[in-house]
């Protein structure tokens, strides 16, 4: 799994590289201490504080923290104990992160984050149950096209080739998971998170 | 652009798909009502009345699956209660009307980087022609438009506005967006 963070960037194909980067962080509880920590209202938490959260064993949130720290994907306080953690996709420079831009980054957090929270969002788990994650990027990335007024919803039902009634219901779904990155701590210039009422969806 | 004495009986309220997606959708999580049954009590309270496209009642009536039979039965059900209407045929015969439907329907093909069909931007631009029916057939003074499409709304707002003024309004209603919807318990209900 290590090689794949290792790979070189392959901005043709920016999608199938972010794919990639998403299965990284499988399984379920892995996704979920990280998005965890990259929701963090003060940024950064401690793992009783993880444990506290969410219903992951302590231990197996440890196991996690470690890899998320060798692969870059959090830091770790060396000041203090309890150590704090925090996620910090800035800091994957072996990783595509730094050569993608706000639009993709944020593309790839959602889908991370949605692949989090399947247990807790029944909208997303019915969803990647019939049609899986692939379906779901995709039907990210018609949500931020979507809402810069770039397409519409029947349009959208029809490139994802679903009812509209559940086209609209997932973008709804993500709506809500980018509007909860658009609280998060990282640095609002980094991502392209286009939940903004007056933005007039001209490029 | 035309400023009008709103009668507040005479407002027209016609909504797209999206927005009874949202109330048959994820309910909130406290104890107490339903979306379903909060809009209909605000339907009432506010004399407010609903209407969607053909196209709208036959996307939310289409799907049999039991994830989303609620809002197939939910709109039955309210249009039943009264406070859902489906719209009458568009009457071409009206000027404005096929003006209007023609010509929202190249502007949202136009934003669309999908390519949109021909199809689904007709369906897009009917709400438009929607709202123009009831205003030329002097139904309603006013009408409010409620999506979830950026597109449509910015459409809306840029042809309906251009020819009725603020008797036209624009409810750009996505759910976690702080928007501003003019009707200040719809905006509550919205934002919870």
């Amino acid at each position: 799994m290590a090689g794949n963070v290792t790979s070189s960037p392959t901005r043709s194909n920016p999608v199938a590289t972010i794919r990639s980067l998403a299965a990284l962080i499988e399984p379920d509880h892995r996704a979920r201490v990280y998005t965890t920590l990259l929701l963090a209202e003060d940024g950064e938490l401690t793992p009783q504080e993880i444990c506290d959260s969410i219903a992951v064993p302590r231990a197996t949130i440890y196991d996690d923290l470690s890899w998320l720290v060798e692969e870059g994907l959090a830091a770790r306080s060396e000041t203090g104990r309890p150590h704090r953690y925090q996620a910090t996709p800035q800091a994957l420079s072996l990783s595509p992160w730094q050569t993608m831009g706000p639009r993709e980054r944020t593309y790839y957090l959602a889908l991370v984050v949605a692949v989090a929270r399947k247990a807790e969002n029944q909208t997303v788990e019915t969803f990647i149950d019939r049609h899986g994650v692939e379906t779901l990027a995709d039907a990210i990335e018609y949500t931020l096209t979507r809402l810069k007024g770039q397409t519409t919803l029947r349009s959208m039902a029809r490139e994802l080739d679903l009812p509209v009634v559940e086209t609209e219901s997932i973008f709804q779904a993500i709506v809500g998971i980018l509007s909860d990155l658009n609280q998060s701590h990282i640095t609002p210039q980094s991502l392209d998170i286009p939940l903004d009422a007056a933005d007039t969806g001209a490029e | 652009m035309t400023t009008v004495e709103v009668d507040h009986e005479r407002v027209g309220h016609v909504a797209d798909t999206g927005v009874f997606v949202w109330i048959g959708g994820p309910q909130p999580d406290r104890p107490g009502p339903s979306k379903f049954e909060t809009f209909k009590q605000l339907a009432a309270t506010e004399g407010i009345v609903f209407t969607i496209s053909q196209q709208a009642y036959g996307e939310l009536t289409e799907n049999t699956d039991s994830d989303y039979e609620m809002r197939g039965s939910f709109i039955e059900t309210a249009i039943e209660d009264g406070w859902v209407t489906v719209a009458e045929p568009l009457d071409f015969t009206i000027g404005p009307v096929s003006t209007v439907l023609n010509r929202a329907e190249q502007l949202i093909t136009q934003r669309d980087k999908h390519h949109q069909t021909a199809t689904d931007a007709r369906a897009d631009a009917s709400l438009l022609a929607i709202a123009t029916q009831l205003i030329e057939t002097e139904q309603t003074d006013q009408c409010i438009i409620y999506t979830t499409d950026k597109a449509q709304s910015e459409t809306a707002m840029d042809l309906l506005g251009e020819r009725y003024g603020d008797r036209i309004v624009v409810e750009y209603c996505v759910p976690h967006l702080d928007n501003g919807i003019a009707v200040e318990e719809f905006r509550r209900l919205w934002r919870e």
